[in-house]
């Protein structure tokens, strides 16, 4: 028996493509034959994976195709369904087009076409995982009738390792340091946590920090946060590092008081599991699936008004905070989600 | 005297709300709807004459070269009408920005103001709001 993985965008560093992996290893460890097939495969991933045109091999086998973006492939997908093979799908959540449509109207038109593959496959995806019931949700708006939640396989022993001893010594001790990890992206907001920074520095802490971690997906967008921070005169209390290594992620999470989220799409939010992992404070709107995600253990705002948030950060209990985010985080660990996703495939299979 | 209407703090904190007010979703850009414009306003007479079918391709390629000459005259004078739309629609947007500029002073000092009366309403109660203390 094959379960055989399929994935438009294969990429190291990646929350869909270090859960492609750990599941089949997963799979494979339950004694299943699994690969994995995509469309574009990143390096150094060119050995872990095929391009999804490639011959499979035939016989007794479920194809797991992961969603989140558009591509050929779920026309592809829907082919072999037609023709007789068995199709799940793990939806890993798709961006409203509108949030780009300002600054990437190219990316806009990519996600609603996503969307429109997604709600194509609904009748042909025997079984749907999602990672969160924000998704589930959304699956089942667009006709999945056979799902079923399933959180995200992320290693979260991963993030107790080393971290860039040199970058946490150079990091500055003085001050609160806020941070937020994400793709500069529309949906993610990074202005209003740059706003409520702003104000939080003027009015409780002139030597707080923040660090904004990750690489753009809107370039225009990150040049407006580059803009207000010019017009706030934050100077070099805002560092913008874009992508970083592993070594250097922990760095950065060390050096963390407060990890801030001010995203209004998410569909499970892995930099929350992160920061909750690693005992940082999470502040946060209360958004699609953060809340489901958090589960009480940070501070939800239902308003993002800079002065608003400002005071969240400053009035938080950070040791129960912290705490709370330890224990919140056991839920989510790789032994309780690999039973979960074994378990789901399985009730499929069987 | 004026000055001292307005808390310093009381002014950033409403800069920061109308910064950030420009930048919600999905809001309109300026920029990008120039830009747009600058791109539309230039015509291509270079009409493609590809084609599977090798007549269908011929017959492109002589009507091409028979209409070039009043396709470039026609895309000469649209390019030129173009142009002087951009250059209009750039003198549009300059105007419009000191403008919004001028609107957007009188706003953080209005906000300010309002923060000030509310701060100066909640003082009047017993066990008024003392974080809006804090914030001067």
């Amino acid at each position: 028996m094959r379960v055989d993985q399929y994935l438009p965008g294969f990429a190291p560093h990646d929350a869909i493509g270090n859960h492609t992996l750990t599941a089949r290893r997963i799979l494979r460890d339950a004694g299943y034959e699994s690969d994995i097939w995509a469309e574009h495969i990143l390096s150094p991933l060119e050995t872990e994976a095929r391009h999804y045109t490639q011959d499979a091999p035939g016989g007794d086998r479920v194809l797991l195709f992961h969603t989140s973006t558009s591509s050929a492939m779920s026309q592809w997908i829907k082919d072999r369904a037609v023709r007789g093979e068995r199709v799940i799908t793990d939806y890993h959540n798709i961006t409203p087009g509108r949030y780009f449509l300002r600054w990437e109207p190219h990316i806009a038109d990519a996600m609603e076409d996503a969307r429109t593959e997604l709600a194509m496959l609904a009748p042909f995806a025997q079984f749907s995982m999602a990672d969160s019931a924000y998704n589930e949700a959304e699956l089942r708006e667009l006709g999945y009738v056979n799902t079923m939640v399933c959180n995200l396989l992320v290693d979260l022993e991963e993030y107790h390792r080393v971290p860039d001893k040199a970058l946490l010594d150079r990091l500055p001790r003085r001050g609160m340091r806020w941070l937020f990890v994400g793709r500069v992206a529309p949906n993610k907001c990074q202005h209003d946590v740059v706003g409520a920074f702003a104000v939080y520095r003027r009015l409780y802490d002139p030597y707080a920090r923040l660090t904004l971690v990750g690489g753009a997906t809107s370039p225009r967008y990150r040049l407006a946060i580059e803009r207000l921070a010019g017009e706030l005169e934050l100077g070099d209390s805002l560092e913008m590092v874009g992508s970083v290594s592993d070594a250097e992620l922990l760095a950065y999470w060390a050096a963390a008081d407060v990890f801030v989220c001010m995203s209004e799409h998410e569909g499970f939010c892995v930099p929350v599991l992160e920061a909750m992992e690693l005992g940082v404070p999470v502040v946060a709107y209360n958004s699609t699936a953060v809340p489901e995600t958090l589960a009480g253990a940070g501070v939800l705002v239902d308003d993002k008004d800079p002065l608003t948030v400002a005071n969240a950060v400053h009035d938080m209990d950070r040791e129960a905070l912290s705490a709370a985010g330890r224990k919140r985080a056991e839920h989510f660990s790789l032994q309780n989600t690999s039973k979960a996703f074994l378990e789901a495939v399985e009730s499929f299979l069987a | 005297m004026a000055n001292d209407l307005y808390s310093p703090d009381d002014l950033y904190v409403a800069k920061v709300r109308l910064s950030l007010s420009r930048l919600g979703v999905p809001g309109p850009d300026l920029e990008g709807a120039l830009g747009g414009l600058r791109a539309a306003a230039r015509f291509d007479v270079d009409v493609p004459t590809a084609s599977p079918r090798r007549e269908v391709q011929l017959v492109k390629t002589g009507v091409k070269r028979v209409s070039g000459w009043y396709l470039r005259y026609l895309a000469d004078q649209l390019s030129g009408f173009g142009g002087a739309l951009v250059n209009w629609a750039d003198a549009l947007a300059a105007k419009t920005q000191i403008l919004q500029g001028e609107v957007d002073e009188v706003a953080v000092r209005l906000q300010a103001l309002e923060t000030r009366v509310a701060r100066l309403e909640a003082g009047r109660q017993p066990g008024g709001d003392e974080r809006e203390d804090a914030a001067q």
